[in-house]
């Protein structure tokens, strides 16, 4: 593999609470290679989108990282000025509430690329067209004048994005960016971060709770539970041979596709464990068909198969720790 | 069970008047039926008039025409006078819970309102056993009754909404989107519990979604709404594996498989288009991929395809049995 351009070392985060500082994100480690789209898998409450969001500095009130996050080589942990505009952007799962309702579409789009390009008007104007045309939104300058609300909630997330490639990102982090649309327009986007990622080399980080999704662009992919990474590895090993019982636990119970009337869905017992108060032990052991009595005392560490990584004592009993 | 359909719906049309604007056709002539025991999906991309066929469906909505029967009674759109007590029975369960349940009053004294309402009679006088009794029903602890909507998660708020839906001892729900606030496993919950709940109590469900991966699992029948208008009605055994019209085919194909194969989905081309200015012809010719001359003229009627399925494309006229879009265009290139 290339040198990772975005790499997690031990990264952990402790957020504030009416006890005293908690940790809610535990030694999550990541690499993600330029042009490489990388799925984070979890439910909601299992740290995905926090762990993204400490990179760019965006942690909430009180919530201090520690450990190691490096952008082609340089220290951005905890600071947020260490990165520049041109190195990674974000598109947030609610297209609402990340465009502002009060300014045109085309001044959104082009501010920030005026500044970190250094283009003219025109230009940026120009380079907005061409953008919304790439994702697919028709008549380009009506819609640089037109504002947000005047959008379908598909067209919003795709100016949404339109606006966070402005700046060609090397790395695009994703938050759940298709959740919210109908899987027509999914497949759309989901077709454009591929063809970005194989034109431009351009690096996806794609947060989603959605396995479907996942299988279609993720090259690789780490699964979280409660603030844990619990499995990693090539996205289709994981989806194809999931070792860890929680990642089974998910893709049972997604509907099967052409599966007919009425045949049961199969579910996770209990709820999520709470990042800020997860239970002793491996914190999936109370929802664990197959938990022992050493999951209820033991955090297990990731064992590694080759290239596959899942933190489970049953299933993973026998192979090496990871260094 | 007679088989009779505990609900109707007869070529029913909702307009939305606009000043100065055309109006829009939210639901441009719909007729579908559901029987007792028999659960439906109505699905399709938003914006094609799902919700408000419900609404209307259920009275939320005035109608520019059509019917709507329930239990063989037209349904009137709600207005403030009380409606039948009869048609109580006909009940609703909307999208987000949150807001459908009051924050500031405990569980059980609204499922106790509810039960109250539904028999006419005072609520201090509903036993908390009844109270206990829906609650159990949706597989809720009884002493949910004391606590508040904000103390549940997502799924277990859905299932009290389902609750006080059957308070009113309904035989027909119509459920809006049910499923779609909800992550996997409460979503493969709140399924399993609608089927239970059907089949056990008798009543006839339809389930509005744009899921169409989940929708299949739970229901019985299969009805694609497009613009305002059913595409195609098909049992949930059969829409996999032969769906009947391009647009169904399109939106299978759409959707993203967790099988580790790394195979992008298929993106239907264009946009949904402007309600107040729908297509000539097949309102879908602008995106399909079979489109022919006729479809951009003439608007194609529903074609019964035999096994009981409508589909409304021209690919299926003259058809004896249902055939994939391809299937029927290939014959169709032969005959000419």
């Amino acid at each position: 593999m290339a040198a990772p351009l975005l790499e997690l070392e031990n990264l952990s985060i402790t957020l504030p609470s009416g006890s005293g500082p908690r940790t809610v994100v535990h030694s999550v480690d990541l690499a993600v290679a330029p042009g490489q789209i990388y799925g984070i898998a979890g439910e909601s409450g299992s740290g995905k989108t926090l762990t993204m969001l400490s990179l760019l500095g965006l942690l909430p009130r009180g919530g201090v990282a520690s450990g190691s996050a490096r952008f082609d080589g340089r220290e951005i942990a905890g600071s947020r000025s260490a990165l520049r505009g041109r190195d990674i952007s974000m598109v947030f799962q609610d297209p609402m509430t990340a465009l502002h309702p009060m300014l045109t579409v085309g001044r959104q789009m082009t501010e920030h690329a005026r500044r970190h390009l250094k283009l003219s008007k025109r230009e940026a104007q120009e380079r907005a067209v061409a953008m919304l045309a790439d994702v697919r939104i028709p008549d380009g300058e009506a819609a640089l004048r037109a504002y947000p609300h005047e959008f379908s909630g598909g067209m919003r997330q795709r100016i949404a994005i339109a606006i966070a490639l402005m700046c060609e990102p090397r790395v695009l982090i994703a938050d759940e960016p298709t959740t919210a649309l109908d899987v027509t327009v999914q497949a759309g986007i989901l077709r454009l971060l591929d063809r970005l990622r194989r034109e431009k080399g351009m690096s996806v980080v794609l947060i989603t709770h959605d396995l479907g999704v996942m299988s279609s662009i993720a090259e690789r992919m780490s699964v979280m539970y409660a603030g844990r990474v619990i499995e990693t590895g090539d996205a289709g090993d994981v989806l194809k041979a999931p070792a860890h019982p929680y990642t089974r636990a998910l893709l049972s119970a997604l509907p099967h596709p052409g599966a007919g009337a009425q045949t049961e869905l199969l579910s996770i017992p209990g709820v999520p464990a709470s990042p800020l108060d997860p239970p002793p032990g491996c914190a999936f052991h109370p929802r664990c068909p197959l938990a022992i009595e050493e999951c209820r005392m033991v955090v297990p560490p990731l064992l590694t198969d080759g290239d596959h990584a899942a933190a489970c004592l049953v299933t993973m009993g026998e192979k090496e720790v990871v260094a | 069970m007679s088989d009779a359909p505990a609900l109707e719906v007869l070529d029913l049309e909702v307009v939305y008047e606009r000043r100065g604007r055309d109006p829009v056709r939210a639901v441009a002539g719909v007729s579908l039926s559901v029987k007792r025991g028999q659960i439906l999906g109505l699905v399709g991309e938003s914006g094609c008039g799902k919700s408000t066929l419900a609404r209307a469906v259920v009275g939320l909505e005035q109608r520019a025409a059509g019917h709507v029967r329930f239990e063989g009674e037209e349904v009137a759109p709600l207005t403030r006078r009380a409606r039948p007590a009869q048609q109580t029975r006909l009940q609703m369960v909307f999208q987000n819970p949150y807001s459908s349940l009051n924050p500031r009053r405990r569980i059980g004294a609204q499922l106790r309102e509810a039960l109250a309402m539904a028999v006419g009679a005072d609520g201090r006088r509903v036993s908390d056993a009844r109270v206990t009794e829906l609650l159990e029903r949706v597989g809720m602890p009884a002493n949910a009754a004391e606590r508040y909507p904000h103390q549940f998660s997502g799924g277990q708020r859905q299932r009290i909404a389902i609750a006080r839906a059957l308070a009113a001892d309904p035989s027909v729900i119509v459920l809006d989107e049910p499923l779609s606030s909800l992550d996997a496993s409460a979503q493969a919950q709140i399924a399993n519990l609608l089927v239970a709940l059907s089949r056990e109590l008798d009543l006839a469900l339809v389930l509005i979604s744009h899921d169409l991966a989940i929708v299949q699992h739970i229901v019985d029948e299969v009805a694609v709404m497009y613009l305002g208008k059913l595409v195609e009605t098909v049992p949930s055994g059969e829409l996999w594996g032969l769906p009947a019209h391009p647009y169904t085919e399109a939106l299978i194909g759409s959707i993203p498989r967790a099988d580790g194969e790394r195979r992008l989905p298929v993106a239907l081309e264009g946009e949904v288009p402007d309600p107040s200015a729908p297509p000539s012809g097949c309102r879908f010719h602008p995106r399909c991929p079979y489109a022919m001359d006729r479809c951009r003229v003439e608007e194609p009627p529903a074609f019964d395809v035999g096994r009981g399925r409508m589909a409304a494309c021209w690919l299926q006229d003259g058809a004896t049995e249902p055939r994939r879009p391809a299937e029927a265009a290939a014959a169709l290139a032969q005959r000419v």
